[in-house]
């Protein structure tokens, strides 16, 4: 029994996240095979997950946040050396 | 006992085999469990080695991460701001999706600040990323609650019975279209799809969203993501095949009309 299209468009997702496997995957494969609009959905969601990536690492944090965190961290550093050469 | 023996040789011999290091130390140093070694490269070539993970017990981290960590408890500036802008874009989404744009660097100062002090307890049973998410995602929910706005990760109520893009047989009666472009450089040329994009994720449910960005956006496991947000791996699947679903079909439109 083969899939229809939109649970294939459901299995190419989830095939991203757990690859399917067994007669589950060779229904898939099958289907495929047969239907252009779902291998070119295939192709599309692929390209679309890369966009999301790509988009996603456009976002630069604020300098002043980032100061602030650096500043914070180099003090808890100088802190936490001084404690730990206390002498016991 | 034998096996943990075993596995201890199984380590040690990896690690010798390795010529990046001359000398391996095998100690706690606020790290349990964790083999700490002298690296002998400067900090400035990072990282020092990608390799296969070493399974120590139950420990699976990658020579980076032991790294990393060790560096960020010596203090290291230089690895702390490398971690921060590496890890910005994640932290910055996932605070965004669930509290919302106004308070995510907030979100994001207080995650840091204590995730600094909280780092030599870091065990190592998550990766570094992991953990400092899973930092940024509580105080993302506790910030959210403080508000009275609540907190649904769980949600699944959408209805996505009717879709006409499908006969009644569920086979494609409206089919995407071709794109012009074959990579996401070539889609995101074009500043309108960015902006386009970036409002139509932001209007998903906070659950799909926060699960966006966390695998697709972020790249982090399955795993990782169910620990996390504390959901089934089953409605992340769900989660993430509505949220990719519809993005797809965003730039879909975006291409055949040049309009949002």
């Amino acid at each position: 029994m083969l899939p229809s299209c939109r649970q294939v468009a459901v299995q190419l997702s989830e095939d991203r996240d757990e690859k399917i496997t067994g007669f589950k995957r060779f229904a898939l494969k099958l289907h495929l095979s047969m239907c252009r609009h779902c291998r070119r959905y295939g192709k599309q969601l692929e390209l679309s997950t890369k966009t999301i990536n790509l988009l996603a690492h456009k976002s630069r944090p604020d300098p002043q946040l980032k100061a602030a965190l650096i500043d914070h961290f180099t003090q808890l550093s100088v802190q936490r050396k001084s404690e730990d050469e206390k002498p016991q | 006992m034998l096996a943990a023996r075993v596995n201890d040789l199984i380590c040690l011999s990896r690690f010798f085999s390795r010529n990046t290091f001359e000398k391996i130390e095998k100690k706690e140093c606020g790290l349990p469990h964790l083999f700490y070694y002298q690296v002998n490269e400067p900090s400035s070539s990072y990282p020092p080695n990608n390799g296969t993970p070493i399974n120590c017990g139950e420990l699976h981290l990658p020579n980076t991460e032991v790294y990393l960590v060790k560096e960020l408890l010596a203090g290291n500036q230089k690895i702390f701001e490398k971690v921060f802008s590496d890890l910005y874009p994640l932290m910055h989404s996932v605070a965004c999706s669930i509290a919302g744009n106004a308070i995510a660097d907030e979100i994001i100062q207080e995650a840091w600040v204590s995730a600094i002090k909280a780092l030599p307890k870091f065990e190592g049973r998550s990766s570094l990323k992991s953990w400092l998410v899973r930092i940024v995602a509580n105080e993302a929910k506790t910030r959210r609650r403080k508000e009275s706005r609540s907190v649904s990760l769980e949600s699944m109520q959408e209805s996505w019975a009717t879709d006409p893009r499908f006969d009644e047989r569920s086979h494609w009666v409206n089919p995407s279209s071709q794109w012009h472009g074959d990579t996401p450089e070539e889609l995101l040329s074009a500043q309108e799809l960015e902006d386009c994009l970036k409002k139509n994720i932001d209007k998903l449910p906070e659950n799909q969203q926060v699960a966006l960005q966390m695998r697709d956006a972020g790249g982090l496991s399955m795993e990782e993501i169910c620990n996390i947000l504390d959901v089934s791996p089953s409605n992340i699947r769900v989660l993430l095949h509505r949220a990719r679903d519809k993005v797809l079909q965003v730039i879909d439109h975006f291409q055949q009309t040049g309009e949002c």
